[in-house]
């Protein structure tokens, strides 16, 4: 609109308002009568016929009428009656202003009651009508006065980014000064607040962070982006009062851990490459059985039984070369949430944890490059926008170790590669501020050969869709259907027998999920979801000629789980806040198949199948699971809070694996007739208490598990290309239990954090350990961690790291004989009777160069750090080979015996 | 800069590689009472019963003798023969073909040990299985890495011999897939140089290999009916190939369950450090004290059928190894290997020759 059709239309609404308030205290008493008929006119002709034939003028906003035809028909009646009847089939009516003006509005403004901060915005607005002061104003100026609304209110939302990355900013703080209105970022960097009208000043703050405070006008609902900008100098300058850091102690969720890309970045890590999963490891009650092993452990839960999703795709292996490293690429993320034992309903599946990957989108105004060079691996990320509405970001990692283990003079080593690479490739589209569309894909390979000896080559492929909707802007829709493919092979370069085993898992998911009223306090998150999984369970192939014999392929199996799911989050009182929720799954195994029955009260092994059943399709088992999820959350202080949780969870699908760790090939064996889901009861209460202006977080929580329909693996279990799995398992169950304290420093020149946990995970299997509780592979009851990060600018930081396990259970030795042919046979004690040395790990890093200035188009960054700085050989597992006089000798097998510096160079174009 | 990157990778490279070192872990040692009984009655003219009975070796790596009252071999059909007592922990009985104790094909036995101290250890009955006959050996030279015993360490590529075989896979007369066992020996020639000059001599040296082995094959995993040249063996080249060797392959019969625990044996004494390895676990045993029946034991007690199938590896087909004799002394009056001297100086060896050596 431009400055003159403004004006004219402010002064035509400052009519309207003296219009309405008169209109509501007098009535219309007098109606003169006039003949005119009009057919297919404006409501420009109509009015001036009228005005030509009464004494009343008819004011009107043309470009509410514009394309409208109108027709009248008054025979000696009054005007009041003629316009009544027509208006009567259209959405417009009349208001008299004064004795001889008819102004003619929206109906629905009629019967409207107009605020106060109405009638002054308008005031304000028609003082400010002459065009220099309108020019003059230096603020933000939010919506229209076209669509000023009666109440007096607006809907401001907007987007808060951070201005290097582009990315959106989590848990920054929106406050308009003088007011109660106020908000928080989301997962997105969105917000939605609701503010009176006019001038208001607004206030964005979030850690690390310059604050940012800006005049804003406020004339009806609108959008104001905003971008923050790296807080460049001391950290101490920062001020610490955002509302969100305060979330560990006012949000009802219990037992969750949020990182975000920039505390993973900072952390030591070995060879010099970002780690979610080394982040992970470091946070209360969550382990893993060595290092070089895939996968962690939550709570006593087992490798398999954390959910691992990327943005709702789940990832089914997160290792690189065999787990030294993740596939997640830092640069990549936006930020991780680990859910630990109580669990939102929209997540199910897993039992033990869900760990919630979600990736950013690229930078919607400006291009960037950045690159990484490590020791064994490089990176280069890529973003920037297409067109106004679209933006993209790829990023590639490639290992490049192979080369160089070329150059060394060691026979193993150079007939060994580990290499790796992935790519992720994303674009959003947004279609308006309410909706967009993401169009992502994943691919991560990865090749390991060890001496020509065994190897394994797995791959993931991931593509998705997401659709977001927001629906009256207190409803937002979020549908993703993804597609993944994961594949393995081992190789076993054996002489005799050497051999491929392959295995492959395909799914297709689909979610829908509704979050109604997203920034209220009270909100509900609802949906369905559905998984097809296809898995084609296990082949081995002879890798020579002349060895058929070892040829073997089991048929493919399928299995749908689908859910239904809903979590309302209610708050009963300024102190406490309730969220419950439900998901009811329900899974399917698909044929064919042929399933075997087994003897009743005998043990499930081949020779006691007494038949077996055909299936030719359809639904061959179908399991349910009602899983109610609850906590409460009771402020005890304004910084201290106790909560407690409790859910219930189902599992689908279990990895097949009797080794210390999953190897890439481990089966995912869906539920069947003969293996039922796992359930499990997860119990948590937690205080919470934040000190010094939420700088400080401390917990202390207590947790417990009980695990049903938990199986192990008999001895010597046969697990590979096995057609009757379920005669390699027993049934039992299992119990966890523990305590965690953790204290965090979120900022300062000095910060950091320490956790320390005790936690015991053990079984009760009917067959192992004479039917008594033992305790499972990863049951480590002392751990403890410590970070310590020294950052006096921001251009320099050293970070520190130092990690202790109990050593976790092993089976030993106790005796043994000799066979007729002198083979010495030992006899191993019952399961995990023993425990190997204690871990213990000091790690450190040393960054230069994050220094940021705006007027600088690049940035570089060095960093070295030593991974395992004290050369500690930690044992991953222990053996015992036969010494002197078959005296057997206990041996351990440290993965990571030395210390690992490794020097890595960033630099990003601005 | 870039010479601190090659520093880098230098280190990197040096420290990257994972290590095993000896570590002092306390065992639980209570096996004072555990006892390990292996027995095989194996069908042949004359068939031939023999068992091993011992106490196990504790951590401490002591093994402390057993008393035994009895030793009872049984079959299906009620018999029992009394195995004689030794004064060792072996006893082994030759049972002629025209015994009343019958051993024929398909029957199942068992067998009976009463300790000294009351004990009553009783095997499940194992059924005697025809044994399909090896129609051939092959031998061939194949390169392993291996790792060099030397301060510098490292792999270097070594010349080994492979001996595949090939034969029915089937149970003979049933026809139904069997599970085989292999068990091995060579009898290799080798001449001596006495140093004091007097005429050399030619020994057959017999002895057992493989002793850190168990080969056995399950071809109903995959439903094959031939075995067709499977590699069953791969031995290093040393001396014994240099005049001449016979390999000699075992080819031996099993029940399914005997096969389950020979495989569990193979896995047990084959475990190695690794971050893939499966959990050991205990072999079960067939023996069970049906009075106690917490009372564990260990080993095993089968029935066997064994084919005996042999192939001459000549010097040539070996590679032409060096021979050990004669060992070079700086006196040549001094006897620095005593095969060399008087190759009748080890054990298994004498001067004839097996008829059956070409």
């Amino acid at each position: 609109m431009n400055l003159i059709n403004r004006a004219i239309y402010i002064t035509f609404l400052l009519l309207l308002t003296f219009v309405i308030g008169y209109s509501q205290n007098v009535d219309l008493e007098i109606d003169t009568s006039f003949t005119l008929s009009l057919s297919n006119k404006s409501i420009a002709e109509i009015a001036d016929n009228i005005g030509q034939l009464t004494d009343k003028q008819i004011f009107f906003k043309s470009e509410d009428h514009e394309g409208l035809r109108y027709s009248i028909e008054a025979n000696n009646i009054g005007l009041y009656e003629a316009l009544d009847k027509m208006f009567a089939e259209t959405k417009f009516s009349y208001l008299e202003y004064g004795d001889n003006s008819i102004v003619v509005v929206p109906t629905y403004l009629v019967s409207e009651n107009f605020s106060a901060s109405y009638f002054q915005l308008l005031e304000e607005i028609s003082e400010e009508s002459d065009d220099s002061r309108i020019k003059r104003y230096d603020g933000i100026t939010v919506g229209n006065v076209e669509n000023l609304q009666p109440s007096g209110k607006a809907n401001v939302s907007g987007v808060v980014i951070d201005g290097q990355t582009g990315e959106g900013i989590i848990g920054a703080t929106i406050q308009w000064l003088d007011t109660a209105s106020s908000g928080v970022t989301d997962v997105d960097g969105s917000f939605t607040t609701n503010v009176e009208v006019g001038e208001q000043i607004l206030q964005i703050q979030y850690i690390g962070y310059q604050t940012i405070t800006k005049k804003v006008k406020i004339l009806s609902d609108g959008k104001v982006d905003l971008t923050m900008e790296k807080e460049a100098v001391s950290l101490e300058e920062i001020v610490i009062s955002e509302r969100s850091a305060s979330e560990r102690v006012e949000s009802t969720q219990i037992s969750v851990e949020r990182i975000s890309a920039k505390e993973i970045k900072k952390l030591p890590s070995f060879l010099g490459e970002p780690d979610v999963i080394q982040s992970l490891l470091i946070q209360p009650g969550v382990s893993n059985v060595g290092e070089g092993s895939i996968g962690f452990n939550v709570r006593g839960g087992d490798v398999d039984q954390n959910l691992i999703i990327q943005d709702e795709a789940l990832i089914f292996n997160t290792s690189h070369a065999l787990g030294f490293f993740s596939t997640f690429n830092t640069d990549m993320i936006k930020g991780v949430d680990l859910y630990k034992g109580i669990i939102p309903a929209q997540f199910g599946g897993r039992l033990a944890s869900v760990m919630d990957v979600e990736m950013r989108d690229g930078n919607p105004d400006e291009y960037k490059l950045r690159a990484g060079i490590g020791v064994v691996s490089g990176k280069l990320t890529f973003e920037g926008p297409i067109g106004d509405k679209t933006s993209f970001i790829t990023g590639l990692r490639t290992s490049y170790g192979n080369w160089i283990l070329g150059l060394i003079d060691v026979p193993e080593v150079q007939n060994s590669n580990a290499s790796f690479n992935d790519f992720n490739g994303r674009i959003t589209h947004r279609f308006s501020d309410k909706s967009s569309l993401i169009l992502a894909g994943y691919l991560a390979n990865d090749d390991f050969n060890f001496n020509n000896e065994f190897g394994f080559d797995y791959s993931t492929k991931l593509g998705q869709v997401i659709y977001k909707n927001a629906f009256k802007d207190n409803i937002l829709s979020e549908t993703t259907l993804s597609y993944s493919t994961y594949q393995s092979t081992q190789s076993d370069f054996d002489l005799i027998t050497p051999t491929d085993f392959e295995n492959n898992i395909d799914y297709f998911k689909f979610k829908e999920l509704i979050t109604i009223n997203p920034s209220g306090k009270f909100r509900v998150n609802t949906g369905f979801s559905s998984i097809l999984y296809l898995s084609e369970p296990g082949k081995r192939i002879s890798t020579i000629d002349g060895a058929q014999n070892v040829v073997a392929e089991l048929d493919s199996e399928k299995g749908l789980e689908s859910a239904v799911f809903a979590d309302l989050k209610i708050p009963v009182s300024d102190k406490i806040s309730v969220s419950a929720g439900l998901r009811l799954s329900a899974y399917q195994q698909l044929g064919p198949a042929d399933v075997l029955t087994y003897a009743p009260d005998l043990p499930r092994r081949i020779e006691n199948a007494t038949g077996s059943e055909s299936f030719d399709g359809g639904v061959v088992a179908s399991y349910y699971g009602i899983e109610p999820r609850a906590s409460v959350r009771l402020g005890v202080t304004d910084n201290s809070s106790v909560k407690a949780g409790y859910s219930r969870t189902t599992q689908y699908i279990n990895q097949i694996f009797n080794t210390d760790s999953p190897t890439p090939t481990s089966q995912w064996q869906l539920s069947t007739t003969h293996i039922e889901p796992t359930r499990s009861h997860n119990l948590s209460i937690g205080f919470f208490q934040n000190l010094a202006e939420n700088n400080y977080e401390t917990s202390l929580s207590i947790f417990a598990r009980r695990i049903d329909k938990l199986f192990d693996y008999r001895d010597f279990a046969d697990l590979l290309v096995n057609e009757h799995l379920e005669t390699e398992l027993l049934e039992g169950e299992g119990r966890a239990y523990g305590a965690e304290l953790s204290i965090k420093k979120k900022t300062g020149v000095i910060n950091g954090s320490f956790s320390y946990t005790y936690s015991r995970s053990q079984r009760l299997v009917a067959g192992i350990n004479r039917n008594d509780w033992y305790s499972s592979n990863f049951d480590k009851p002392h751990e403890g961690s410590l970070v310590l990060n020294f950052q006096p600018n921001q251009r320099n930081n050293v970070s520190l790291n130092f990690t202790y396990a109990q050593g976790r259970p092993t089976t030993p030795p106790v005796a043994g004989f000799v066979t007729p042919e002198n083979v010495f046979v030992p006899i191993f004690a019952e399961r995990n009777q023993e425990r190997i040395p204690d871990f213990q790990r000091l790690d450190i890093s040393y960054t230069f160069g994050e220094g940021y200035k705006k007027d600088k188009k690049f940035r570089l960054s060095w960093t070295l750090s030593v991974y395992n700085i004290l050369a500690r050989e930690n044992a991953f597992s222990v053996f015992f080979s036969r010494g002197a006089f078959n005296v057997p000798r206990a041996q351990q097998l440290s993965v990571l015996g030395n210390a690992f510096p490794a020097l890595t160079f960033q630099i990003e174009l601005l | 800069m870039m010479r601190l990157i090659k520093v880098m990778i230098v280190l990197f490279f040096v420290s990257a590689s994972s290590c095993i070192s000896d570590i002092d872990l306390q065992a639980p040692a209570d096996v004072d009472r555990l006892l390990a009984i292996q027995a095989q009655l194996t069908k042949g003219s004359p068939h031939v019963f023999f068992a091993s009975i011992a106490k196990v070796f504790d951590f401490g790596g002591r093994s402390a003798p057993i008393r035994v009252r009895s030793v009872t071999l049984a079959n299906e059909l009620g018999q029992e023969l009394i195995i004689p007592n030794t004064d060792t922990e072996e006893y082994r009985l030759e049972i002629p073909t025209d015994s009343e104790f019958v051993i024929e094909d398909f029957m199942t036995f068992n067998l009976e040990v009463v300790t000294s101290d009351g004990r009553v250890y009783t095997s499940s009955f194992e059924q005697l299985l025809p044994v399909a006959q090896v129609e051939q050996l092959d031998v061939e030279i194949i390169t392993e890495l291996e790792q060099q015993e030397t301060i510098i360490g490292g792999l270097e590529e070594v010349e080994k011999l492979q001996i595949s075989v090939t034969s029915p896979a089937t149970v003979p007369t049933t026809n139904d897939l069997g599970r085989f066992r292999w068990t091995f020996e060579e009898v290799y020639r080798q001449s001596d140089t006495p140093p004091d000059g007097s005429d050399s001599k030619t020994c057959y040296v017999t002895q057992g290999i493989g002793a850190t082995v168990e080969t056995t094959f399950d071809p109903t995993l995959s439903g094959v009916t031939r075995i067709e040249n499977l590699p069953i063996f791969v031995n290093n080249i040393f001396f014994n190939y240099a005049e001449g060797n016979y390999f000699i392959a075992l080819q031996q019969s099993l029940t399914p369950t005997a096969f389950t625990y020979f495989n569990s044996v193979s896995e047990v004494i084959s475990r190695e450090a690794s971050i893939f390895n499966s959990p050991a676990g205990r072999v079960q045993s067939n023996f069970t004290n049906l009075d106690d029946p917490n009372d564990e034991v260990f080993g095993y007690f089968f029935a066997t059928s064994i084919d005996t199938a042999r192939i001459f590896i000549s010097p040539e087909m070996a590679g032409s190894p060096r021979n050990l004799c004669p060992v070079t002394s700086m006196r040549p009056t001094d006897c620095p290997s005593a095969a060399c001297c008087d190759c009748l100086d080890q054990e298994a060896s004498t001067l004839d020759r097996p008829v059956w050596w070409l």
